[in-house]
């Protein structure tokens, strides 16, 4: 520390003058706001964060002298600080609620000045950020085997669960392969293969191969001449390792296939048939069939690419082939289709994005993409075996108690599930505003979950859109019964649950972690007396002022849904009675129920639920956790959902960014000199 | 208890084996003596790890008196058959795994510095590291005297969605054993998959013929993989190259395995194990647990790991009348009830460990002595104290005689705080495979030598 060297009053004006300097130009343009940002910065920080202050380790006079001399090194612990300091300024966070705040313009400039003047974050020149090679997940493989080979076992359940990171399981640095997953992929694969020259020998006529496997034998029945045999070979294990691998083939790996295929072909008791089925065996254990692989698209010139901010790196289209993958396991979850082929062996992917996506949106295929994001984004995976413990639940509900304990059985789960992945679907496909998930009063029930719901007339186990009765007590996401029963314990509600899962998954402003050894509610409890409520329970939240920073910002809205009971029954009548859901956000707005909350975020934190939906989405997409050098690709999706903020724009958003179009060209092995584009039948 | 009932996916197998009622393997004795090839030095030592999620109720734990004159607490009772095959050590500590400078995240500390003694980097999935696992280690030096270098098991079937502890990636916190500081060695849930992929498919007699079938289709496309990986590796960058290194290695191993071990594989009898595991823990733990036995009489390997359940485990225990999730009532705060309910929890894990013995100590190895004589299990967990979730006096105990080696039949109470590394040490140098420093080691654990 330089204090002992620079006299704070010195050091103040150093800081100031040189921190003035470094101002040049606003991020994405934005005028400047009228007192010049460090000045700002120091008038709204300064009391916790200046002059020898270091809350929470923040020091901003050291942290503006160090940027005075560049931006801050990867990796560094300046680096983190900054950002951390810049996720506060935009959550709204810093500074703290009890504090003065920034206007709204104000904060922009502050946000400008971190995230462009001192991290060096640069719009025209946007950083894609880093991405490593992905294997396909154990969803994504099942997918795949199905729809290249239609090989009718799902195998998704053979292959052990995947590690996840940020939420979900995309990342390519938490996908690893080890051996033992090696070992299954080389049975499946073998397995596989087996079943298809079973079905081909036995489906072999004297024109062609009968049923599914003629997808796979696409030229049909081996010549008669033997000269003509190889070729024949050869395009017949081309079509399939262009499709498995999701490029045209090599042709040194193609030769080898071939190879393979031949030796088996001409063994003792060998088929034509088993040859092309040793090729798809060998073509199913390839690293390029078990990763996506990703090139860059050698039709562009080097004045092409795109230098990166305060590096000698820079950004490079991704080729279309590589785009097309992207594309088809971000919406469907599987390989990509023949049209999607097409589209990218033409080149003109790019062109067609558009309307590429609209088609994938509205195909089928994309309920994939619903259950597998909405499955982990809202955790509608953990409905169906989430532990409840429901006599320990209606203990004190006298002689309603059976009958309650009975009403919330497997068909009542599993329709919750279906009810918020289709609601999803539905907003996506009718191209409805991505808030309409939190307003709407419609939903998707069948006649268990409406039974649940206390709601009348509806009849049979399909799920159909329904209008809902206004005193049903659902509306919207917020009474979705997944939320509220992902949400809380076996036999209670979790306010701080509900409440941390409304500021992770709907806000984007996931609180600080807890402190360590925090006594848990039913201590409270033993002070608070018998018939204390739930939020009297919680108080010692917010007198204790260690707690309260955190818990202002969750328990409210926890609390708001204290009306729904631990399986998302809606507590009516005499039960409700005196349950306050009154509260406010941590940004000042209040509420007095949860429609009212609902409407809040879909109102004036608009902006908050849809970057929240944007990282979500972009993290599922891309495979890798949001960065501060997202930042612009972030904006540019929120300012796409200005007008009419519709969520299947997010989709277009998110696959029209720059992280999901584009690598960093050191990424890629150098390249010496640009091969033509050579476009191959 | 009327508690929810999940219903599982049936098959005809898991029907006829009821909810409920475990696959009991045949009787050892019927069995011949375990297959392990006495080397030079005698029977080989086999060493496992068991490990217990969410820490204990130390009081109820811990053993009253120490050093010979030991009892055990209400806790640790289901081991007194036990009590002169194993020691119970007070002391050991994972200094890597506090908060330190990384804050909130004991769950995944917890786990993950369990077998490394290292500290994990805090992130929610860029980057991963932590260390090389002493398993893996060991696996690397002696694990080629076996067919498969080691065994990773699990009891844990679903992993939940969302975020894992406090910005760690769920990789730290359900994965125990770690190939290499950036790899994790992905544990096995389905018993029979464990079965099958160390003895085959099929029947007793088809199972021998569907290996060696397995074998040769393996090795005529690892030629083809292992090309293709490597000309893979060429048009790669320096990021992805790491990848895929992770898929060579891989690809080493098999062929290791494919390369013709000459070792007969075991001739084992029919078991009917069903598709999937079964729902009651009980019965899932008790078929995995026969698992490893059986690795290690067929000498398949000689070094295994077991995550009972992985830190931070929610798993409520309906069969022994706790409806509550472990993890939130591992926060007990001293509260009678609470501390009833996890001592419950502790005792019925206790249980599983003595279940596990009781099979080792059955199998007779050549020289007339007992499997568990010969092994080495560790049964411990990364955290002490559910509530303070303290790493220090750590509940640890250490079964079986490594061949007479490791004393037994004591409380050793250890006079400050040792790493746990140190054990480490001290049982890699008996499975030999000796390190100089392994984590946070200060140096081998002689006390607890016999």
């Amino acid at each position: 520390m330089r204090s002992d060297v620079i006299t704070p009053l010195r050091r103040r004006v150093a800081c100031l003058s040189g921190c003035l300097a470094v101002l040049a130009g606003g991020f994405m343009g934005r005028p400047q706001a009228a007192a010049p940002p460090v000045e700002l910065l120091r008038q709204h920080c300064g009391a916790c964060h200046c002059d020898g202050g270091a809350e929470g380790g923040i020091d901003l006079d050291v942290l503006l002298i160090g940027a005075e001399a560049g931006s801050p090194a990867e990796g560094s612990t300046e680096q983190a600080h900054w950002v951390a300091v810049w996720r506060n300024l935009q959550a709204e966070t810093m500074p703290p609620a009890d504090a003065e705040q920034p206007t709204p313009a104000e904060r922009q400039s502050l946000v400008s000045l971190v995230l462009g003047n001192v991290l060096g974050v640069e719009p025209d020149h946007p950083d894609p950020g880093r991405v490593v090679l992905r294997r396909l997940n154990r969803v994504e493989y099942g997918n795949t085997i199905r729809d290249l080979t239609s090989f009718a076992e799902n195998v998704t359940n053979d292959l052990p669960p995947d590690d996840t990171g940020y939420g979900f399981d995309t990342i390519g640095d938490v996908l690893s392969l080890s051996p033992l997953l090696l070992e299954k992929y080389l049975d499946i694969a073998g397995r596989v293969a087996e079943q298809i020259v079973a079905e081909a020998t036995a489906g072999r006529t004297a024109t062609g191969y009968k049923g599914t496997v003629s997808r796979l034998f696409t030229l049909g029945l081996p010549p008669q001449e033997l000269e003509a045999r190889p070729a024949h070979r050869r395009s017949t294990i081309r079509s399939i390792a262009d499709r498995a691998f999701r490029r045209p083939v090599d042709d040194t790996v193609l030769d080898r296939l071939t190879g393979l295929a031949e030796a088996v072909e001409t063994s003792a008791g060998g088929s034509f048939e088993a040859g092309v089925g040793a090729a798809l065996t060998a073509i199913l254990a390839s690293p390029r069939f078990l990763f996506r692989v990703e090139e860059s698209d050698s039709s562009r010139l080097p004045s092409d690419q795109l230098a990166l901010p305060a590096s000698s790196d820079s950004a490079v289209p991704i080729d279309d082939y590589s785009l097309a993958t992207r594309l088809s396991y971000f919406l469907w979850s599987t390989m990509p289709d023949d049209e999607l082929f097409r589209v990218a062996r033409e080149g003109r992917l790019r062109q067609e994005l558009r309307s590429q996506v609209e088609r994938m949106v509205a195909d089928s295929r994309s309920d994939d993409f619903v259950t597998n994001f909405v499955g982990q984004w809202l955790q509608t995976r953990d409905v169906e075996t989430k532990a409840v413990d429901l006599e320990g639940l209606y203990r004190d509900h006298g002689r309603g108690r059976w009958r309650l304990v009975q009403m919330f059985d497997w068909d009542v789960r599993e329709a919750m599930r279906r009810e918020t992945e289709l609601l999803f679907a539905h907003v996506l496909r009718e191209r409805l505003p991505a808030t309409d998930l939190l307003l709407t009063n419609q939903s998707f029930l069948n006649e268990p979950l409406a039974r649940f719901y206390g709601i009348s007339e509806v009849k049979g186990n399909e799920m159909r859109l329904v209008d809902l009765p206004a005193d049903s007590g659902r509306s919207g996401l917020l009474t979705h019964g997944s939320l509220l029963l992902v949400t809380s314990n076996p036999n209670r509600t979790s306010p701080v649950k509900r409440g941390l899962f409304i500021l992770d998954n709907l806000l984007a402003a996931p609180p600080p972690p807890p402190p360590p050894s925090v006594p848990p509610l039913e201590q409270a409890a033993a002070s608070a007396g018998e018939s204390a409520t739930m939020r009297e329970l919680m108080e010692r939240h917010r007198s204790d002022p260690g707690c309260a920073a955190c818990h202002k910002r969750m328990d409210p809205l926890g609390l708001a849904l204290e009306g729904y009971d631990a399986v998302g029954r809606f507590r009516s009548g005499a039960e409700g009675q005196g349950i306050d859901t009154s509260g406010r956000l941590m940004t000042g707005e209040e509420f007095a129920d949860p429609a009212e909350l609902a409407a809040l975020i879909a109102g004036p934190r608009r902006q908050d639920f849809h970057r929240c939906l944007a990282e979500k989405m972009l993290t599922y997409a891309i495979g890798r956790g949001q960065e501060y050098s997202d930042a612009p690709a972030v904006a540019i999706i929120l300012e796409s959902l200005q007008a009419d903020g519709r969520l299947i724009d997010v989709v277009h958003g998110v696959v029209s960014s720059v992280p999901f179009q584009m690598r960093r060209t050191s990424d890629f092995p150098p390249v010496v000199s640009l091969p033509s584009a050579e476009i191959k039948p | 208890m009327t508690a929810f009932q999940y219903q599982p996916q049936f098959s005809r197998r898991t029907l006829l084996r009821g909810l409920g009622t475990a696959v009991a393997l045949p009787a050892f004795e019927s069995l011949a003596p375990a297959m392990a090839r006495a080397d030079s030095a005698g029977v080989p030592t086999r060493m496992a790890v068991l490990y217990v999620p969410n820490g204990v109720f130390m009081d109820r734990w811990r053993p009253i008196g120490e050093g010979r004159d030991y009892a055990f607490g209400p806790t640790l009772e289901p081991l007194v058959p036990f009590r002169d095959r194993l020691q119970v050590i007070s002391g050991l500590s994972h200094r890597n795994a506090t908060a330190g400078p990384d804050g909130p995240g004991d769950h995944a500390r917890a786990m993950a510095t369990f077998l490394t003694g290292a500290r994990a980097r805090k992130t929610a999935g860029s980057d991963i590291r932590v260390g090389i696992s002493v398993d893996q280690v060991a696996a690397n030096a002696v694990g080629h005297q076996t067919r498969f270098p080691s065994l990773e098991l699990t009891c844990d079937e679903s992993r939940k969605s969302g975020n894992c502890d406090s910005g760690y990636s769920c990789a730290y916190q359900f994965n125990m054993s770690w190939r290499s500081p950036t790899q994790p060695a992905t544990p096995e849930m389905n018993p029979r998959a464990v079965f099958e992929r160390m003895f085959g498919t099929g029947t007793a007699g088809e199972r021998a013929a569907n290996l060696a079938a397995r074998q040769a289709r393996r090795r005529s496309i690892l030629d083809f993989v292992a090309a293709d990986a490597r000309d893979l590796e060429r048009r790669l960058g320096g990021a992805d190259q790491r990848k895929l290194d992770e898929y060579l290695s891989g690809v080493r191993e098999i062929e290791r395995r494919v390369a013709g071990f000459d070792l007969p594989v075991a001739d084992v009898p029919d078991l009917d194990l069903p598709d999937r595991p079964p729902r009651e823990y009980r019965d899932h733990f008790e078929l995995l647990a026969d698992m490893l036995v059986l690795a290690f009489r067929t000498d398949s390997t000689r070094i295994a790991t077991f995550i009972l359940s992985h830190d931070g485990s929610n798993r409520s225990f309906q069969e022994i009348g706790v409806a509550e999730s472990h993890h939130e009532i591992s926060h007990h705060q001293d509260r009678p009830d609470r501390l009833e309910l996890i001592a419950r929890i502790d005792r019925f894990y206790a249980e599983r460990l003595a279940y596990v013995l009781t099979r080792m100590a059955a199998v007779p190895e050549a020289d007339g002595r007992s499997l568990l004589d010969h092994s080495m299990l560790l049964y411990a967990s990364g955290i002490s104290d559910g509530n303070r979730h303290n790493h220090d006096d750590l509940p640890v105990v250490l079964a079986g005689a490594a061949g007479g080696r490791l004393e037994t039949g004591r409380h050793l109470k250890l006079p400050g705080e040792r790493p746990m590394s140190d054990l480490f040490l001290t049982m890699l140098d008996l499975l030999g495979a000796p390190q100089d420093r392994f984590g946070d080691s200060s140096g081998p654990l002689a006390e607890v030598l016999a």
